[in-house]
């Protein structure tokens, strides 16, 4: 067998630098070129970095605060193992139609097997240079190597040996100069291993089974046995997802909505791709738009007609960001889409009959998409004391109590001074203004009743000033 | 009917000033209340309220603030002490004291909530309510009709309990529907109605504070927290007109019988000390003095010299004055049974530092060597209890903890608390979070602050990190975070300090549970017992203590003559002592051995013991802070004459050359030349401990300058020392325990200058303590000349031992070094070990050790005299055959030995032995130290290291001359104190050296200086006048490349 082990060290920094955007699109955004680390919080270490970090002299292994001491200013990318996760399987899609035997075997390294593929490629080279070039096309950064299993062929790559071996003779010696840290076994196997003076992996072969066998466990023995590439490996391998799901890190912090388009129009363009491969198309899709530290936002689009190009949800996906707004700068998008139809003849008939229908959707969801969904809300009541924010605050929640007696049908938009006489009959409640909105003032508000029999919410400010505030039905 | 007493017009005449608020959290309801106890009854005071009760969530932890600050402001305002509760969603109610049996009652409801949860929480029982006899009860309906009825129809069953309606008019659109069902409840159920406002902040401005804790409290942010926060400022304290107009006069009427009937008061608490002490037939004073005689026999042999006699004499009568026997006498029989388990102890503090507590071996400070009178620290007029902390063995301290609650029994005895308080870092991150800030931003800005910073403060450094000031939300971070600091965050447990009284201590003050198992706290932390006149008793762990204990135990095994404390002492001062301490050779001695502490040595050259007191309390941020250091040194090196500006400060600096270095001098300062009161000195003294969290020292600013002008002082000399004061705040040292510390900073350096095996050895088998690694301690010992062999299966005990080959005392380490071998196993291999030790690997491997035990011995190399290399025994201990049954069982060794012999059965071999530097690596994997190479000595071999200049040959150097060092940096340190400058300590195998980098240079060579762990200097060696040899980092090179794996600590300042 003949196994090719691809191990993408920096993955999450190449989905942050590969946006995907033309060079002018860049240019526009003025998307930096300064130092990049990313950093693992769990572990307080730098996981990826740079040329420009290291250029720094940050290391990978550093802690945040040193990275921070040698480079004030560089940019900061959380590691996140779902995320490069994601991009491994958009890349093992890619692969997918090259090469029907890939393992995915954590969440930045993939195997591939070659040994099945060779004669359809007409040799090792061709075979090798097509995957490559599929995956020249991702400006991803890996390090790889061949071997007759795939843990052979993993410490090869984890070392960085980067050559492609046919022969086993090639192997061997690769194999066998390999420190014995790169090699898959428990961290407490190496660790009983080099406290015995063997730190390299021709030291371990050498030795003869039976004396590891009396020291160590079967799944010690067995792992050795891959290691030389005695046994048929047992992996499950990949198998493409049935919905569409694209994932895009974005090269720096977007606070302007504006500026998600050229990256949300590249996913849409990926999807595109795989509504044509498949003959496809779809009425719904979702945007998930990740931040740093508020809940990923949500964003659905849905079309009254199946739409399969990506100029077709462009236009809507552009009246619908007009009215985003975004809790605080994106860090990345997610394009998922898993309702799709069969394009087909019939289904043109079939919408045709069904106009006005299709017309009163389309209506609605242009003006939802383009003035947003606070114009179209039923009328309902928020989470605040304060009446200004009554109608536009966060939705009341079925656990908060409501317990004051004086909210009104109507609320003015604005208090309107008070012009006509009335007769208090129920107050004073009095409400402190919320102080992190407006400058502080309290009011004492009444119901109170015109000679006409209209009864009103009314309040008197701090200066003694009589205004109207709503009004009960 | 339950009805109030008193008529209509009593209550008109007494109008509109007569109001009581009976239910008011302060911010000891934590997250809850936002204002402080004693910003409650000043306010309440200045209202005119009659009375105020403090009634935190089931506690107490705020009333004796509240008591303190009426005694201290002499307001008119009575204070009624009483706790809030939530039984469950369907009741909620405030019991009352009303006098101390209510008191009593109170206490042990909340101790019983509280123990039955975890720290911080309480669960109240059914089973509490019906004991209730004495409190006064005041309920709070829910508005919930069904529960009300329930719960009215229950109270009313309980005869015992008076029951009163709490009524609650807030303006909040309800009130309407809390009136009409107040007097449903009342008229149904004939309980009285009482006006309650249910207080959380002394003022309306501070709603938003308080919007803040509860947004803390709920997890979310000021946005979010909707309908649930307040609506407005009405629980506030208001003014008594506007409650007249709030509630119907009948309900204030009520309220005011209800107050009046409380009648209890904190100062009727009488601690009692547990009287078990005493032997029948004797008073306390009598026993005392019994006490103190049998000690002066011991303490002076010689004769009482009469001048002695007379502060005795003096002690005594004051002793007795201030009833304070009991407390000694407590402290005297704790520090007996120390005595009599060996344990070695060491008092401390104004009060240790007397004749009595010498005469009664509380201390060893021999009271003639020190200025330091018992008088001045039990002062009649200041009514404050003693201060005696005492310091024992930490590895033992958990003997004296368990007597103390053996002798007086869990009920009687309990840890005071401490109250954590909101720092700068808390308070900006939760005032942050709760206004919406990312929590990753808050982290960043909270890193880049230089707190530290003198000349920008913090408020003006956030506009660099992004925030811009005059953005509204970032200026109620600032306002708010201002406002937040200080305020109470939970309770934790001290230290140390154990209250013990003659009942149960619950009915004095509620205990709840502390974090640690089977510890339990009070509610009140060592002011408020200070506060109070209780006394607690402070059992402190010092490892020092326990070094020197053991250092003594291994001289007396060798001589007729028992060296002690009191012996070493009694020697008087020692000039090779001192000549050492000179030089700075203070590695492992007690308080004088950090960097600070050793650089500072030569400059001081101290010569005598008093000498040391003050070396002790001059390298401290207090004194170094309030530029202290310098004028000091420049008289005691008589280059410049000490001059006055009254009789009154001669007096009180006489002694520190006119420099006040000392916590107590700057008191006396206060009242010699500011005239401060003794009461007022001693709320100076609290506000100094205290600046940083509450700022309270500035009040006395003014008063204290104008009072030094008044007597005719120079303004300078007033502004310069209410900065001092400043600086000392949180960082003085009380000359009183300087005192009690240079006594064993001088013992330690007498041992490890007479004794060093013995010190040595000691002091590594009291590790973890100190500032040194074993492997520090261990190059030290090698420096002085000592042979240290490493662990080994035939000659280590289980801890380190002194072993005398030829004459020669040297340094045998124990196994309890090897990393992953267990004490209890490392005891089996010592006590199955043959008399001749073990001659094979085999007899080791028949004690029945874990297989990674044995392991670890052999990468430790402790099988090194019977077997091969470590590499290869390790092998064989890792072979699963070898611990097959043939080898189980009682088989005498020597059957094992000829079935399984080595030279009989195939021996495993692994083929390859580790080199020298593997071995280095090993040791410091298994034992973290070695004994044979440092790593520096295996380097000089590979590389031509010739133009390197070594630590021990930098004294050769011409000064200012240029040198090129290298060495393992062990230290990187960068002080406040230091504006800017970096210590680095680098080690190489002849010693360590001391490297000054400046921070322009750092800045220029930042990646090497932050990450070489091998460096490498070339700079300028400077010898100062005293001794002191630096080098001031020019260029700097990375060599860690050099050590490849070889890892040694680095105490990184990051």
């Amino acid at each position: 067998m003949l196994w090719a082990y691809l191990y993408f060290y920096q993955i999450t920094l190449d989905t942050h630098q590969e946006s995907g955007l033309s060079p002018v699109d860049s240019a526009h955004l003025e998307i930096p070129s300064s130092p990049v680390i990313v950093y693992c919080e769990k572990t307080n270490h730098i996981v990826q970095r740079n040329h420009a970090a290291l250029q720094q002299g940050i290391e990978i292994g550093h802690g945040l605060a040193q990275a921070a001491a040698l480079c004030p200013h560089v940019c900061i990318i959380p590691f996140n193992v779902d995320n490069e996760h994601l991009t491994l399987t958009q890349l093992a899609h890619r692969l997918y139609p090259l090469a029907s035997d890939i393992v995915l075997d954590t969440h930045n390294t993939l195997a591939v097997r070659l040994d099945n593929l060779v004669h359809y490629y007409g040799g090792h080279k061709a075979l090798w240079s097509t995957l490559t070039h599929e995956l020249s096309q991702s400006n991803v950064h890996y390090h790889f190597a061949t071997a007759w299993s795939i843990e052979a062929a993993k410490v090869l790559a984890l070392k960085g040996i980067d050559r492609y071996y046919d022969n086993h003779d090639d192997i061997r010696q690769s194999l066998s100069h390999c420190p014995l840290s790169l090699t898959a076994l428990n961290k407490k196997t190496k660790e009983a291993l080099t406290r015995v003076g063997i730190h390299r992996v021709h030291q371990l072969l050498a030795m003869p089974v039976h004396e590891l066998g009396r020291r160590f466990d079967n799944n010690t023995i067995t792992y050795l046995t891959a290691l030389r590439g005695e046994v048929f490996p047992r992996v499950k391998l990949f198998r493409p997802a049935e919905h569409f799901e694209h994932f895009a890190l974005l090269p720096f912090d977007v606070e302007n909505t504006q500026h998600l388009i050229p990256f949300m129009e590249k996913l849409l363009e990926y999807l595109a791709h795989y509504l044509r491969a498949r003959n496809l198309q779809t009425s719904t899709l979702s945007f998930h738009i990740a931040f740093r530290d508020q809940p990923s936002n949500h964003l659905e689009i849905k079309s009254a007609l199946p739409q399969s190009t990506s100029d077709s949800w462009l236009s809507l996906l552009k009246l619908r960001i007009e009215n985003l707004v975004l809790p605080e700068p994106a860090v990345s998008l997610t394009l998922r889409c898993d309702n799709f139809e069969a394009i087909d003849d019939n289904n043109g008939d079939f919408f045709s009959n069904r106009f006005n229908d299709v017309a009163q959707k389309q209506l609605i969801g242009r003006l939802n998409a383009k003035l947003g969904e606070k114009c179209t809300f039923k009328p309902s009541i928020s989470n605040t004391h304060q009446f200004e924010y009554m109608s536009n605050g966060p939705r009341l929640t079925k656990e908060t109590v409501f317990s004051s007696d004086i909210v009104p049908t109507f609320l003015f938009e604005a208090p309107k001074p008070l012009t006509q006489s009335t007769q208090v009959c129920f107050g004073p409640v009095r409400l402190h203004s919320e102080w992190w909105h407006d400058a502080p003032h309290k009011r004492d508000y009444f119901i109170a009743q015109t000679r006409q029999g209209v009864r009103m919410l009314i309040f008197k400010d701090e200066a003694s000033k009589w205004w109207a505030q709503g009004l009960f039905s | 009917m339950k009805q109030a007493s008193g008529g209509h017009k009593a209550y008109l005449a007494n109008t509109p000033m007569n109001y009581s608020e009976l239910f008011c959290q302060s911010h000891y309801s934590f997250l809850t209340g936002a204002s402080s106890p004693a910003e409650l009854v000043t306010t309440a005071s200045f209202l005119g309220y009659q009375a105020i009760a403090i009634t935190d969530e089931c506690s107490v932890a705020g009333v004796v603030r509240a008591f303190d600050e009426i005694n201290h402001q002499r307001l008119s305002i009575k204070l009624i002490i009483g706790s809030y509760f939530v039984f469950d969603d369907s009741l909620s109610f405030v019991l009352l004291c009303p006098n101390k049996e209510a008191y009593s009652e109170l206490c042990r409801i909340i101790t019983n909530a509280r123990r039955r949860s975890e720290k911080g929480e309480y669960q109240l029982a059914e089973w509490d309510l019906r004991t209730i006899k004495h409190c006064q009860f005041i309920w709070l309906p829910s508005g919930k009709k069904e529960y009300d009825d329930r719960w009215a129809t229950w109270l009313a069953k309980q005869s015992a309990i008076n029951v009163y309606i709490g009524a609650q008019r807030l303006l909040d659109g309800s009130d309407h529907h809390r009136f009409e069902n107040c007097n449903y409840l009342q008229t149904t159920y004939e309980l009285p109605v009482i006006a309650c406002t249910g207080v959380l902040m002394h003022h309306s401005e501070c709603l938003p504070l308080q919007h803040v804790l509860h947004a803390t409290r709920v997890h979310t942010r000021i946005d979010d927290i909707g309908r649930a926060a307040l609506s407005n400022a009405e629980r506030s304290l208001r003014t008594t007109q506007k409650i007249k107009k709030l509630y119907p006069e009948k309900w204030l009427l009520n309220t005011n019988n209800l107050a009046s009937q409380c009648s209890f008061c904190l100062s009727e608490l009488c601690y009692q000390y547990p009287a078990e002490l005493v032997p029948s037939g004797y008073t306390p004073t009598s026993y005392l003095r019994v006490c103190v005689e049998k000690g002066i026999k011991r303490r002076f042999p010689d004769g009482l010299p009469p001048e002695i006699s007379a502060i005795i004499e003096k002690e005594l009568v004051l002793i007795k004055e201030q009833e304070y026997e009991y407390f000694f006498l407590t402290i005297y029989d704790i520090v007996q049974f120390a005595k009599q388990q060996g344990i070695l102890y060491q008092g401390r503090g104004s009060a240790a530092n007397s004749v009595v507590c010498y005469c009664l071996e509380i201390t060893a400070v021999d009271p003639r060597q020190i200025n330091v009178l018992f008088e001045r620290f039990i002062s009649k007029e200041r009514n404050e209890p003693p201060d005696i902390d005492v310091d024992f063995e930490h590895q033992r301290r958990e003997e004296i903890i368990q007597y103390i609650f053996r002798k007086y029994g869990r009920e009687r005895t309990a840890i005071a608390a401490t109250v954590i308080c909101y720092r700068f870092k808390s308070a900006f991150k939760d005032v942050g979070k709760a206004l919406g800030f990312s929590e990753s931003q808050l982290d960043f800005v909270i890193k880049q602050i230089n707190r530290r910073d003198r000349v920008i403060p913090w408020k003006s450094q956030l506009s660099d990190l992004g925030l811009d000031p005059s953005n509204k939300r970032v200026s109620h971070l600032i306002n708010l975070t201002e406002q937040l600091l200080g305020t109470p965050r939970h309770l934790s447990q001290h230290v140390g300090g154990f209250v013990i009284s003659a009942g149960p201590l619950y009915e004095l003050v509620p205990v709840e549970n502390a974090a640690m198992p089977e510890r339990t706290i009070i509610q009140w932390d060592k002011d408020d017992i200070e506060a109070l006149g209780l006394l607690k008793v402070d059992v402190l762990a010092l490892g020092m203590l326990s070094a020197i204990r053991r250092t003594f135990e291994l001289i007396n095994k060798q001589f007729p003559v028992e060296v002690n404390i009191p012996f070493i002492t009694k020697l008087g001062d020692d000039k090779q002592v001192f000549d050492m301490i000179c030089q700075a050779d203070t590695v492992g001695v007690f308080q004088i051995e950090s960097r600070a502490q050793m650089s500072m040595l030569p400059r001081l050259k101290p010569r005598k013991y008093y000498d040391l007191v003050v070396q002790i309390a001059i390298v401290r941020p207090g004194p170094i802070q309030g530029d202290m250091v310098h004028p000091y040194l420049i008289r005691r090196h008589g280059n410049e004459v000490v001059s006055y500006p009254s009789k009154d400060v001669e007096k009180v600096l006489s002694r520190t050359m006119g420099v006040p270095i000392f916590q107590e001098q700057v008191i006396q300062l206060a009242m010699v030349a500011a005239g401060f009161s003794g009461g007022e000195a001693d709320q100076l003294r609290r506000a100094m401990a205290s600046w940083k969290k509450d700022g309270r020292i500035f009040e006395f600013r003014d008063k204290l300058i104008k009072g030094m002008t008044d007597k005719g002082y120079d303004s300078g000399f007033a502004h310069n020392l209410f900065e001092q004061i400043k600086g000392f705040a949180g960082y003085g040292f009380p000359e009183s325990h300087s005192a009690s510390f240079a006594v064993l900073a001088y013992v330690s350096c007498w041992l490890k200058f007479y004794f060093p095996v013995e010190f040595y050895t000691a002091l590594l088998n009291s590790w973890p303590m100190g500032f040194y690694t074993p492997s520090q301690l261990v190059q030290d010992a090698k420096r002085h000349g000592i042979t240290v062999y490493p662990p080994c299966i035939n000659n280590s005990a289980v801890e380190h031992l002194m072993v005398v080959e030829n004459g020669q005392k040297q340094l045998q380490l124990g196994l309890i070094l090897v990393k992953g071998l267990s004490k209890e196993s490392a005891e089996i291999v010592v006590q199955q070990r043959p008399k001749k030790g073990f001659s094979t690997v085999n007899q080791v491997r028949q004690l029945n050790l874990r297989s990674n035990e044995l392991e670890a011995l052999a990468s430790a190399d402790a099988f090194r005299l019977i077997s091969g290399n470590r590499y290869e025994t390790r092998w064989q201990m890792m072979d699963s055959q070898g611990s097959l049954p043939l080898f189980d069982g009682d088989t005498c060794y020597q059957e094992i030995d000829s079935v399984y012999d080595n030279s009989k059965v195939e021996k495993p071999l692994l083929g390859h032995a580790p080199s020298e530097a593997q071995n280095l690596l090993e040791d410091y994997a298994s034992t973290g130290l070695s004994v044979s190479r440092h790593p520096i000595s295996l380097l000089r071999q590979e590389k031509d290291l010739s133009r390197i200049s070594w630590a021990n040959t930098l004294a050769g150097k011409h000064n200012r001359s240029v040198v090129s060092i290298l060495g393992a940096v062990t230290g990187r340190q960068a002080p406040g104190t230091a504006s800017g400058v970096t210590f680095l300590t680098l080690e190489d195998d002849t010693g360590n050296i001391n490297v000054v980098v400046w921070q322009a240079t750092a800045r220029a060579q930042q990646q090497v200086f932050l990450k070489a762990k091998l460096l490498q200097v070339n700079g300028i060696v400077e010898h100062s006048k005293e001794g002191v040899i630096h080098v001031i980092a020019g260029k700097l090179i990375d060599r860690t490349a050099w050590l490849e794996t070889i890892a040694i600590p680095s105490r990184d300042f990051h």
